[in-house]
């Protein structure tokens, strides 16, 4: 944290494995971090906690969403019921859209920056998983929109992919396609990024001034698994 | 002039297969559904208006090519069912999917994101998400059984770049590009490819706007390197033949851009 920007700190991602390491890291590069419970099923109940989480804060300068995996999850997409897709997808979506739209009023006037979290295995899907990596690809999607669409406050958005081992036991039964490359095993830095130091030191650099003019990103946070072609 | 089906590039590829396109109304669906026919898959045209898809069927028969329609809802479980077991029922199998429909207008209407509703986002997902969820479910017995199973979903570029005009649309259409590569590690197992392709064709309410906005067409079109809009039955149904074809048996989990050349960032 550069001690000018991004010291208020949202971290609306209830239930996400890495959610409380990284709150905790960014706190130990300075950051007051407010952590959003479950926010409700609707717009108002989205902007209430918001509103209130930012009361704490005094001001607003960095939100971090994410989206665990639900519990019906892994699991082959026809086994699942219709209720539950809807949940895990559109139902999921919704929240995230009500985040931004809820973070927006705190952050139009003096810009900041928005990182939604989600799972570097949407970059090239995976089995049973197939209603999350939907959403995480409609997450990053709608990153790039309003990106687009909030440059002009100079609020910045990013896509955060995270490698499956900061999920724990989330992932656990889950089959997350190994990189195609043959030798030493991967990742190419040789070790695992952690939520703690290594997400939050990303997400902090996201926020600051070396990341002014970037934005609408898909970044990867797994050692060097998956390269982006 | 009907040029001569046999002399088609797509003649006879898809000889004995039994496809299901959705959103097969009009537009590109309509298109897909008339290359499907004309590479000699049988075709069960679905769409929510019954009328349209009969006109999509006459215009298959025209050529010689075969083809039903099915009033289908691809947000309606029961519906949805019950157009696959029509396909089963009066063609012996079904081995291609084309999930193609779109929640129609509201698909092309420009939005800030602040004044989107949870009915805009809803009621686009019930149509593009859940008619993919629920045509492969109901479908995945028999693409299994027929060992040569096709399951296409018709995304955007919209879904690449993110646009700016209209977050909810690319938003899905992103997230169609996840459903189709998990879905393919899914079912790669069974011998069933899924793709998906991000069209970029010149449909009947494009060409109203282009005629009524000739500078934007000017503009637009400069986008392309080919310098046109796609033929939704030439370009883009023909590409959906190609996929579902022994021909491009091997290809699997991509999201091929069908776009004449616009969007080339990977």
């Amino acid at each position: 944290m550069d001690g000018t920007v991004a010291t208020r700190v949202m971290l609306a991602a209830h239930g996400l494995g890495p959610g409380d390491a990284l709150a905790l890291g960014l706190e130990q590069q300075g950051a007051k971090v407010a952590r959003l419970g479950a926010c409700g099923a609707s717009r108002a109940d989205w902007q209430a906690a918001v509103d209130a989480a930012v009361r704490d804060l005094g001001d607003l300068d960095l939100v971090v969403h994410g989206t665990a995996l639900p519990a019906s999850q892994p699991a082959d997409l026809d086994s699942l019921s219709l209720a539950d897709w809807q949940q895990a997808t559109s139902g999921a979506l919704f929240e995230t859209l009500c985040c931004l739209q809820a973070a927006l009023p705190h952050l139009r006037e003096r810009g900041g920056t928005i990182v939604v979290l989600g799972p570097s295995a949407a970059l090239v899907g995976a089995p049973g998983l197939v209603p999350w990596i939907t959403l995480a690809e409609a997450q990053r999607t709608l990153v790039k929109a309003a990106a687009r669409q909030w440059g002009v406050h100079s609020i910045r958005l990013h896509w955060l992919g995270l490698g499956s081992a900061l999920y724990g036991d989330a992932l656990r039964d889950a089959h997350i396609p190994a990189v195609p490359e043959l030798g030493p095993p991967p990742p190419a830095l040789g070790r695992v990024p952690d939520a703690h130091a290594d997400a939050a030191a990303l997400v902090a650099l996201l926020a600051g001034r070396g990341a002014a003019s970037l934005t609408g990103a898909t970044l990867n946070l797994d050692g060097g698994d998956w390269m982006v072609p | 002039m009907t040029q001569d089906a046999s002399s088609l590039p797509e003649a006879g590829l898809l000889a004995g297969r039994v496809a299901l396109v959705t959103g097969a109304g009009g537009g590109i669906g309509r298109g897909i559904a008339q290359a499907l026919a004309a590479a000699a898959a049988r075709v069960v045209v679905t769409g929510r208006r019954g009328p349209t898809c009969d006109e999509t069927v006459a215009a298959i028969s025209r050529e010689g090519g075969i083809a039903i329609a099915v009033e289908m809802d691809v947000s309606d479980e029961t519906a949805v069912r019950r157009a696959v077991r029509t396909a089963v029922d009066r063609f012996g199998g079904l081995d291609i999917v084309v999930q193609n429909a779109n929640a129609g207008g509201d698909s092309a209407r420009p939005i800030a994101i602040d004044a989107i509703t949870g009915d805009d986002l809803l009621r686009q997902a019930r149509v593009a998400w859940d008619g993919s969820f629920l045509c492969a479910r109901a479908a995945l017995p028999h693409l299994k059984a027929g060992g040569r199973g096709r399951f296409i979903v018709l995304g955007s570029s919209f879904g690449m770049h993110g646009a700016a005009m209209n977050p909810v649309y690319s938003a899905l259409k992103g997230g169609d590009r996840g459903f189709v590569k998990s879905l393919a590690r899914e079912w790669g197992p069974h011998g069933i490819t899924v793709n998906g392709i991000e069209p970029s064709a010149a449909t009947e309410p494009t060409e109203v706007f282009f005629a009524q906005n000739p500078v934007v067409r000017d503009l637009y079109l400069k986008l392309f390197p080919l310098g046109r809009l796609g033929s939704p039955r030439e370009d883009i149904g023909r590409a959906v033949v190609a996929l579902c074809s022994d021909l491009m048996g091997y290809v699997t989990g991509q999201n091929l851009p069908v776009d004449g050349g616009l969007y080339t960032a990977l």
